[in-house]
């Protein structure tokens, strides 16, 4: 049991955080991606380009619920009811891997960029209801359970796994004050798990102690067998291994605009990735009709009723009958039942992002950003503020802290982009505190890339004596 | 604009010391061990949620005893039933067939000697006579049969003789008919008395007697006409003294069916006392009071015969003292005969209630003794030849008794006080069970209410544990509309706390001290309440179970 426990604590401690966040990727170009994220943003160099794995690969795992030192003391003091008032009704747990393809981008001055990306993206996500672990810890007989409905209907599991085909545009709509941007998503979805529908209530009478059990759920799958799964069968991977079938299209749409107000302040707002992806192949839904079940105890008189011998005799065969019967009642109303004939097609949208902002370049080599931002993923809708401070020296070394406020906490971010010559590596988290040792908060978030850059242009001051050198001979 | 703030040069300075921030708001090193409080759900559990009326509880009854006292009446309610079924008395008891004897001597004196010796050898003497016998019936007394079927008898007849003539007879008995109709007779022949004498028997099964009833002296004769043949014999010189005895007889006379006119007489029922007791020693009442009680009678006559039931005493006494008299303005019953035979009796009721007797009176919760004595009397009117009376070997008159009393009752106080041997056992402590609590609640659909106390007493007789502190109204009073029903069901909620302590504590327990109180709403204002089939309880148990789970 302890070590139950000790698992159920490092889980939380390594992925307690906030999810919903952005970061160096989406927020600063040299990562080459921020033109995704709002396509009026334009990358340094005049041209770039990522390939496969060295491009960027993603990947973060993100808990909404408390984090280690919200319920555990640093001497290792448990307190599971500090865990309990400071979740949420609903948290959830989620998981998102990119991996990139190949992207590449051109750029006319700052007129005009124009972009490609291939990408797999796979997420999934995980939404539990606080009354779950309540439950589980205090009973449903504590004074703060017993007489209320205890639900569970925003629980739910949804995955999702898809190719983007992405081609994005921004440009200069006014000399040197407006950028606009827009892209296209071509989506092609490989898997998908969407739980259409969960309404569970748990309710314990106050008075007589009986239990109302009501609920129903849906779940639909693309790619993957629910039956075989239900019947206990291997869950196989969408392509098994190979290239994977395309099962669903979509497509989603990007929009932004980069407003310089003057010299050293921007303004920046986008929607990113609003858009869905139809599934159409490879279907199976599962669904639990809306019933209920009352467990009101063992009704003696009826069970004695039926039986022959002495009741003194029988008891425990009334009980085990009356057990047996429960079941059968339980599972019977909440049996699972699959849709006859072929399953409907289903929607799934992909991961949403609405920000605005501002850029205030007080010197050359330093830049003030705050932005706020809106995220929708999987129904679920997270929003906070980012603060940044980004320091360049030279475009060879980008550094940049973040502070981000999120869920009445305070998250710290960074990245580090260094570039040599036509090369540039990248990365970044985007809650540093979070990879080292989580146990304020934090989520694993962490990006690593590598581009080949063409055409980088700046300006270069003339160099002065005992300067040292800035990359004469370099491929500038 | 430029800030001054933001020159390169401290532009590394800064990006330094933020990294530095930021690594050290993660460095927090997890404790080695953690201290996991114990695991203490409160589960909350269902146990018992079961109903039942009075209609279960009598079917369940019925299919465990024998007689159920209490049944369901028109309308639902129930009534405590006291049935008893009557001895009575069979045909082969009340009537009974007396045997028949006769027997007559011919002695011969001398004149009858000197008349047969000289008598030419070979001529014959004929002595002809009458045997007059009367079937006096003593049970029933003075009854007149014309006909009797016998199922069983024995004729014997049996001459004896010393005459030295020859000497032979016949005898023959007109009311005796075989199963053809055909009177018996006999005839014997000088051979037969060679020895002196001889003797003939019949089986009477399947005969028939048929008595004559002449006039009111001679009732139930039955004759034999006897004839003697007395041939002289040369060789021989009769003497005075010589005699010639005859006898016969019918014995062990069962009859299948008699017909006659069997008199006024009495047909016993019953005669007997039984204990009638509501609440034994174990309560204590006062101011209890039956709404009403009413008695039956029902009378089978299997007997071919009209009677009259005008006899019937009823006696409450307490200690041996009557203390209560039936009084009734009940007519007599008359009691029709049977049909044709006994298979179709005829059955009449005898109603009483308190409208015209004080049956009322002779039920109480106290203990009494009840004395009961019943008769019905015989032909109360004349009996007529073309409808006389018939007996069959199987026919019957008997009774049943059956007092209903309604469950319509009102007590102002009943009180009951048992001890009961009580052993308990919860197993071994379950350390992952730190303490429960039983809820019981009982939704009382009783027209009346009910407190009760336990005292849980140890080897010694004292007290370890009780059930509560004062005595709990496990059945709450409800509220009752204008026929004394309750409106709706009164519920009672309590908690028994439990946990280890009293669990060791409870295991001492050898004896129970039960103590229940219950009284009826308004009982001293005269209100009466009634039971129905349809009033029950429901009852519900559930269970507060408080866990500790140590991590």
């Amino acid at each position: 049991m302890k070590q139950v426990g000790l698992i159920f604590l490092l889980w939380f401690s390594f992925t307690s955080a906030v999810q919903a966040q952005l970061g160096p990727v989406e927020l600063l170009p040299e990562w080459g991606q921020a033109g995704w994220s709002n396509p009026a943003v334009m990358h340094p160099s005049g041209a770039h380009l990522l390939l496969g794995g060295f491009s960027g690969l993603q990947w973060e795992a993100d808990h909404s619920g408390p984090a280690y030192l919200d319920f555990i003391s640093a001497e290792g003091s448990v307190s599971p009811m500090s865990l309990l008032e400071q979740m949420d009704a609903v948290e959830s747990i989620g998981f998102r891997t990119e991996v990139p393809i190949i992207a590449l981008g051109f750029r006319d001055e700052r007129r005009f960029e124009f972009r490609l990306r291939s990408r797999l993206v796979a997420e999934q996500q995980f939404d539990y209801d606080r009354d779950l672990f309540d439950l589980a810890w205090r009973g449903n007989g504590h004074p703060d359970n017993i007489g209320r409905p205890i639900a569970f209907s925003d629980m739910g599991m949804n995955a999702q796994a898809y190719f983007d085909h992405g081609l994005s545009v921004g440009a200069m709509a006014k000399e040197d004050r407006l950028w606009l941007g827009w892209g296209i998503h071509l989506l092609n979805g490989v898997g998908a798990f969407q739980t259409g529908a969960f309404d569970a209530v748990w309710t314990t009478d106050s008075v007589d102690y009986s239990w109302d059990l009501s609920g129903g759920a849906s779940f639909t799958a693309a790619g993957l067998d629910l039956d075989s799964i239900m019947e206990g069968g291997t869950i196989e991977v969408p392509g098994n291994g190979g290239i994977p079938t395309t099962l669903g299209a979509g497509v989603a749409f990007d929009f932004g605009f980069l407003w310089r107000v003057t010299p050293r302040l921007e303004m920046e707002g986008a929607v990113e990735g609003r858009g869905g992806i139809r599934w159409l192949e490879s279907l199976s839904h599962k669904e639990v009709d809306p019933s209920a079940f009352i467990l009101q105890g063992l009704d003696v008189v009826k069970e004695w009723g039926e039986l022959d011998s002495l009741p003194q005799d029988s008891i425990a065969g009334a009980f085990e009958d009356w057990m047996a019967g429960m079941q059968d009642s339980l599972s019977g109303a909440f049996s699972v039942q699959s849709t006859p004939g072929l399953a409907a097609a289903f929607d799934t949208r992909v991961r949403e992002t609405w920000r605005l902002g501002f850029r205030i370049r007080p010197s050359d080599a330093f830049e003030i950003s705050a932005t706020a931002y809106r995220q929708f993923r999987f129904g679920r809708v997270q929003e906070g503020g980012v603060l940044g401070l980004t320091y360049r020296l030279r475009g060879n070394v980008l550094l940049h802290g973040q502070a981000q406020y999120h869920d009445e906490r305070w998250l710290w971010g960074g990245g580090l982009a260094l570039r040599g010559g036509p090369l540039r590596v990248t990365v970044s988290a985007r809650h540093v505190p979070g990879l080292l040792l989580p146990l304020a908060s934090g989520n694993w978030q962490a990006q690593v890339g590598m581009a080949l850059e063409l055409g980088y242009a700046q300006k270069k001051p003339k160099r002065k004596k005992n300067d040292l050198g800035t990359g004469k001979g370099m491929w500038h | 604009m430029r800030l001054r703030f933001f020159r390169d040069s401290t532009g590394v300075t800064l990006g330094v010391c933020f990294v530095v921030l930021l690594a050290a708001s993660g460095c927090h090193a997890p404790a080695e061990e953690f201290e996991i409080p114990d695991w203490t759900p409160i589960v909350a559990v269902p146990l018992v949620d079961t109903h039942f009326d009075l209609a279960d509880i009598l079917e369940t009854l019925s299919g465990s005893v024998d007689t159920m006292p209490v049944e369901v009446m028109a309308g639902g309610q129930l009534a405590f039933v006291y049935s008893e079924d009557f001895t009575g008395t069979l045909a082969s008891e009340w009537l009974l067939v007396p045997s028949v004897f006769k027997s007559a001597e011919l002695v011969l004196d001398e004149p009858l000697a000197s008349a047969i010796n000289l008598t030419d050898p070979g001529d014959v003497l004929v002595l002809s006579d009458t045997l007059t016998s009367e079937m006096i019936v003593d049970s029933p007394p003075g009854a007149l049969v014309d006909d009797v079927e016998l199922a069983q008898g024995l004729l014997t007849f049996s001459v004896q003789s010393t005459l030295g003539e020859q000497v032979e007879g016949q005898l023959t008995i007109p009311n005796l008919l075989d199963p053809m109709g055909m009177p018996w007779s006999v005839a014997w022949t000088d051979a037969m008395l060679d020895g002196g004498s001889f003797e003939v028997n019949e089986d009477l099964t399947g005969w028939r007697i048929i008595p004559e009833n002449l006039n009111v002296q001679d009732t139930n004769v039955v004759r034999a006409f006897f004839d003697v043949f007395v041939i002289n014999d040369a060789g021989h010189t009769s003497e005075a003294g010589e005699y010639l005895a005859a006898q016969f007889s019918m014995e062990d006379l069962v009859y299948e069916r008699v017909v006659g006119d069997f008199g006024s007489s009495q047909i016993f029922l019953e005669e007997g006392t039984s204990s009638l007791a509501l609440f034994d020693d174990r309560f204590t009442v006062s101011g209890v009071a039956l709404a009403e009680a009413n008695l039956s009678l029902e009378v089978t006559n299997g007997f071919g015969l009209a009677a009259i039931l005008d006899s019937v005493e009823l006696l409450a006494m307490v200690d041996g003292v009557v203390v209560s008299e039936l009084v009734h303005t009940v007519p007599p019953l008359f009691v029709p005969p049977a049909s044709g035979d006994y298979l179709s009796p005829s059955t009449t009721t005898w109603l009483m209630d308190a409208t015209n007797s004080n049956v009322t009176s002779f039920f109480s919760v106290e203990p009494r003794e009840v004395s009961i004595a019943a008769w019905v009397r015989s032909n109360p009117e004349e009996v007529t030849p073309d409808n006389p009376n018939f007996l069959d070997a199987d026919g019957y008159v008997n009774a049943k008794l059956r007092a209903e009393i309604p469950l319509g009752f009102r007590v102002e106080q009943l009180d009951f006080l048992d001890t009961v041997d009580v052993e308990m056992d919860f197993g071994d402590e379950a350390t992952e069970l730190d303490s429960a609590s039983l809820r019981m609640i009982v939704h009382n659909g009783f027209p009346f209410g009910v407190e009760v106390s336990a005292v849980f007493l140890d080897e010694f007789g004292d007290p370890v544990d009780s059930l509560s502190l004062s005595p709990l109204p496990i059945f709450s009073m409800p509220d009752l509309d204008a026929a004394g029903a309750p409106v709706e069901p009164a519920v009672f909620t309590h908690d028994f706390p439990f946990d280890w302590e009293r669990a060791n504590r409870l295991k001492l327990v050898r004896s129970a001290v039960l103590r229940a109180w219950s009284s009826t709403p308004d009982a001293a204002l005269g209100e009466m309440v009634y039971l129905t089939e349809d009033q029950g309880l429901q009852l519900e148990l559930g269970a507060k179970c408080y866990l500790r789970i140590a991590q």
